[in-house]
């Protein structure tokens, strides 16, 4: 019972690594994606309404990552076809992501905040044996979702696509040096556009994650700035897979003590939900700290002449 | 060598174009242009910047497409629509400003496009370690495959780019202004490469503007004049006066016509012990102490890289230095750029697009700017007479094309260059002029004005400072060369009695320990000031 908030940390972070991955592969080609909420926020929709109405977890999966990757798609025709800026098209999608969302909710689903039903099924959760008796690993390891396992399992993958493959490198190289890749002949837009249209399938995941196995419900807005604390904490690990992940980690640890700590110490829950906030703000002024230090410790600096 | 000047004679050529046109917009770039490139010569391509030298071999490259013309390579009638077509029919292309991703090896960067695999689609290292390996002993051009791109210098970077090329099998190589960068030696070696490569049936295209190493080492020339090949000319006795003549239509002189300077001992400009770090926190600037006086044009050579973008920045107080002291006619650095603009700076940057003018404001406005009190009444600006001043500084610096209410970016670059010389040299206070690569992307038309005007300002008492990676723009316009390696000056010389080939030994770091200024006697101001 102790270990409760293992557990939980490690589902937490569930949802963040699967957002985080989608945006590392963006962060390495070059691209700065902060519509990774307004992928989830659709596909968190249309995997429960898909869910609700065909009663099946796997057409409900598919569903959340087809819409994602649609979403992703429009992102990519906007930003990399278009050229808009990717910040404004970022911006575009996740006010219609979750704009769309809350229509839908009333229009289709007919509910207004938040949507529940009984008819929806939960995703079974997985008793690892042997591990599942051992005291802090079973609360570790075993006891989750399939989709928990996938968002695991999925960061070795994509480290071993990114730094491994033929696609990695030229996906990284695109990133650090567009005008490197064209000039062999590599077609950066084609690499840019599969690199968003794998944010979206990330971030399908996600989304899904979050309305049928975090919770089994959906709410307006239910992302709660995920895919930026994801984006976050992808620029403290500089795009490192790995890294990302365990920032991930941390920060659903942080979450997890902010659940459980108004239960044990009667401060007021209110106060103790900043933690996770206030944790990602400290990563990233260690980010900014640890650039500006880069610079201060010489005593070399620039005028902003832009 | 008489056998190995034109080699291609009696072989079929293996590029062929013809009445090539390239436009952009109602902009013609390339009007009916012919070359024909033979097997296993060296061709060199000269023109001024913007004659269409560069937009040519691009569409020879696939990287731009022709408006009409035609193309053969092989004998074979080619439309590259990319690079990746062009790549396929053996041609490579080594750009002027190097195509390559920094935090990645030399291995990765030479087989990127092409990798070698082995299951599952991962990258063959081992093979693609080896393989880079041969190909550098192959042609000679020794690298260590596991080398970060970014740690090495620049001369090694371009060898990266021509080994990306041979890796792709080519044998038509264009090298887009590859001795830009280049130390004198590093030219040498580039140059000693190419013969080799020649010698063993490639063929090389060479775009360049500097003249002697075109005789020095092209088997023939072609010299494009505003967007036509004007002339292909065997490389047998011809003179740089000639070419440059065939370049821009009229004789001009390549050497800035100037009376032997009369230095006073006023110092308008004293650096004293100055050191800067580097953005990444590197000792860029290196305890280095010089002086520049009134009445002398002292020029700064040095490759680039070696600490003079991060000196100028001290003195032009965009930099803070961590030691040592600069005085400008007399005052010291204060804490804004301004207060040393009003001690006496008059700043033309090398970065004219950046730091230098505001591209898309107005002509005028950009001759205004820092001459504000000057049109202020009662706190009010006023317009009218900014623009009536634009005016007469346009007509007197000859700035073409220039209309005061345009933006500066339609302005050629030679033009905005001007534009910066009118609003900086216009300034009363200015009496220590800083130019930093003053003739970068202009042309040699406005170069001769641009240089006539420093050695007016010379004339007039004021002192002047060029800073220039163009060794030839050195030593034809200083009274005195400095030259600069990793952040010190290493010698101190009168360009009078010195030649290209002792600065470059300098600039090249080959004589050893850097000396301080109190050993450079030949130089007037320096000895004394220490």
């Amino acid at each position: 019972m102790d270990f409760d908030i293992l557990n939980s940390a490690v589902r937490i972070a569930t949802p963040l690594i699967f957002a985080a991955m989608g945006g590392v592969v963006t962060y390495q080609a070059g691209m700065l994606n902060i519509a990774l909420d307004g992928f989830m926020i659709v596909a968190a929709f249309t995997a429960i309404a898909t869910a609700y109405l065909t009663g099946s977890l796997t057409i409900a999966l598919i569903g959340a990552i087809v819409a994602s990757v649609l979403l992703a798609a429009l992102m990519a025709v906007f930003n990399i076809r278009l050229r808009a800026n990717i910040f404004i098209a970022g911006t575009a999608i996740i006010f219609l992501g979750n704009s769309l969302t809350a229509l839908l909710l009333k229009g289709v689903l007919g509910q207004d905040g938040v949507f529940t039903s009984d008819r929806i099924p939960n995703f079974p959760v997985i008793r690892v044996p042997v591990v599942d008796g051992i005291p802090v690993l079973g609360a570790l390891l075993s006891g989750h979702t399939i989709l928990v396992y996938v968002a695991y399992l999925s960061v070795p993958l994509v480290a071993w696509s990114l730094y491994r493959t033929r696609w990695g490198l030229r996906l990284r190289v695109v990133g650090e040096a567009p005008e490197a890749a064209a000039a062999v002949g590599i077609d950066v837009d084609k690499i840019k556009f599969q690199a968003m249209l794998i944010s979206g399938l990330f971030c399908g995941f996600a989304g899904a994650y979050l309305s049928l196995a975090y919770v089994t419900l959906f709410a307006r807005e239910m992302t709660a700035e995920r895919g930026l604390i994801a984006l976050a904490a992808i620029f403290f690990a500089r795009g490192n897979p790995y890294r990302t992940a365990l920032v991930a980690v941390l920060f659903g640890g942080a979450t997890a003590l902010s659940v459980r700590l108004p239960q044990v110490t009667g401060l007021a829950p209110q106060l103790l939900q900043l933690i996770p906030y206030v944790v990602t703000v400290l990563a990233l002024v260690i980010v900014g700290w640890r650039t500006t230090r880069a610079r201060n410790r010489y005593g070399a600096w620039r005028f902003d002449l832009g | 060598m008489q056998e190995a000047v034109l080699p291609h004679k009696g072989l079929p050529p293996v590029v062929r174009m013809r009445d090539i046109v390239k436009m952009f917009g109602s902009f013609v770039a390339v009007r009916s242009a012919a070359i024909e490139i033979g097997r296993g010569e060296i061709h060199a391509l000269v023109g001024e910047n913007g004659a269409g030298k560069s937009t040519l071999m691009n569409i020879l490259y696939g990287l731009l497409e022709r408006t009409s013309g035609a193309i053969e390579v092989f004998g074979q009638d080619v439309h590259f629509s990319n690079p990746r077509q062009a790549i396929g029919y053996g041609i490579g292309m080594v750009h002027q400003h190097f195509k390559l991703a920094p935090s990645f090896t030399v291995a990765e960067n030479i087989i990127l496009g092409s990798e070698p695999l082995t299951t599952y689609q991962r990258i063959d290292r081992v093979r693609a370690e080896r393989e880079t390996r041969e190909l550098s002993q192959r042609f000679g051009l020794n690298l260590d495959p596991r080398a970060i791109v970014g740690t090495l210098p620049v001369g090694l970077r371009q060898r990266v780019e021509i080994l990306k090329a041979l890796y792709r099998q080519a044998e038509i190589l264009i090298l887009d202004e590859p001795t830009a960068v280049l130390t004198p030696q590093e030219t040498r070696e580039l140059f000693a490469t190419m013969r080799s490569l020649a010698e063993g049936g490639h063929s090389i295209i060479f775009i360049t503007h500097k003249l002697r190493e075109v005789i020095e080492v092209s088997d023939r020339i072609s010299i494009m004049r505003h967007g036509e090949v004007v002339d292909t000319i065997d490389n047998d006795n011809v003179t740089a006066q000639q070419i440059a003549g065939h370049m821009v239509g009229r004789s001009v002189l390549l050497r800035v016509e100037k009376s032997v300077a009369r230095p006073t001992t006023e110092v308008l400009l004293k650096v004293d012990g100055l050191t800067a770090l580097g953005d990444r926190g590197e000792r860029a600037v290196d305890d280095l102490s010089l002086e520049v006086r009134a009445g002398e044009i002292v020029g700064l050579a040095g490759v680039q890289g070696n600490g003079q973008d991060e000196l100028v920045e001290c003195i032009a107080g965009l930099r803070r230095p961590v030691e040592g002291n600069v005085a400008i006619c007399g005052t010291g650095l204060g804490p804004k750029p301004s207060d040393n603009r009003d001690a006496g700076l008059a700043y033309i940057p090398a970065d004219r697009g950046g730091v230098g003018l505001s591209l898309e404001s107005s002509i005028w406005e950009n001759m205004t700017i820092g001459h504000l009190p000057q049109f202020s009444r009662f706190g009010v600006f006023a317009i009218g007479k900014a623009r009536d001043r634009a005016k007469q500084l346009i007509a007197c610096f000859d700035v073409r094309g220039g209309e005061v209410e345009k933006p500066a970016k339609s302005l050629s670059g030679g033009n905005q260059q001007k534009v910066q010389l009118a609003r900086e040299l216009t300034r009363p206070a200015a009496r220590l002029i800083i130019a930093e690569q003053p003739s970068q992307g202009v042309d040699i038309g406005a170069i001769e004005s641009i240089h006539r005007t420093l050695v007016e300002m010379r004339d007039a008492g004021r002192g002047v400072f060029v800073v220039s990676a163009d060794l030839d723009e050195i030593m034809s316009i200083s009274d005195r060369v400095l030259v600069m390696y990793r952040g010190r000056i290493v010698a101190n010389l009168l360009a009078a009695e010195t030649d290209t080939e002792e600065v470059g030994r300098y600039m090249g770091g080959l004589d050893g320990e850097p000396f301080g200024p109190s050993a450079g006697d030949t130089g007037k101001g320096l000895a004394d000031g220490a």
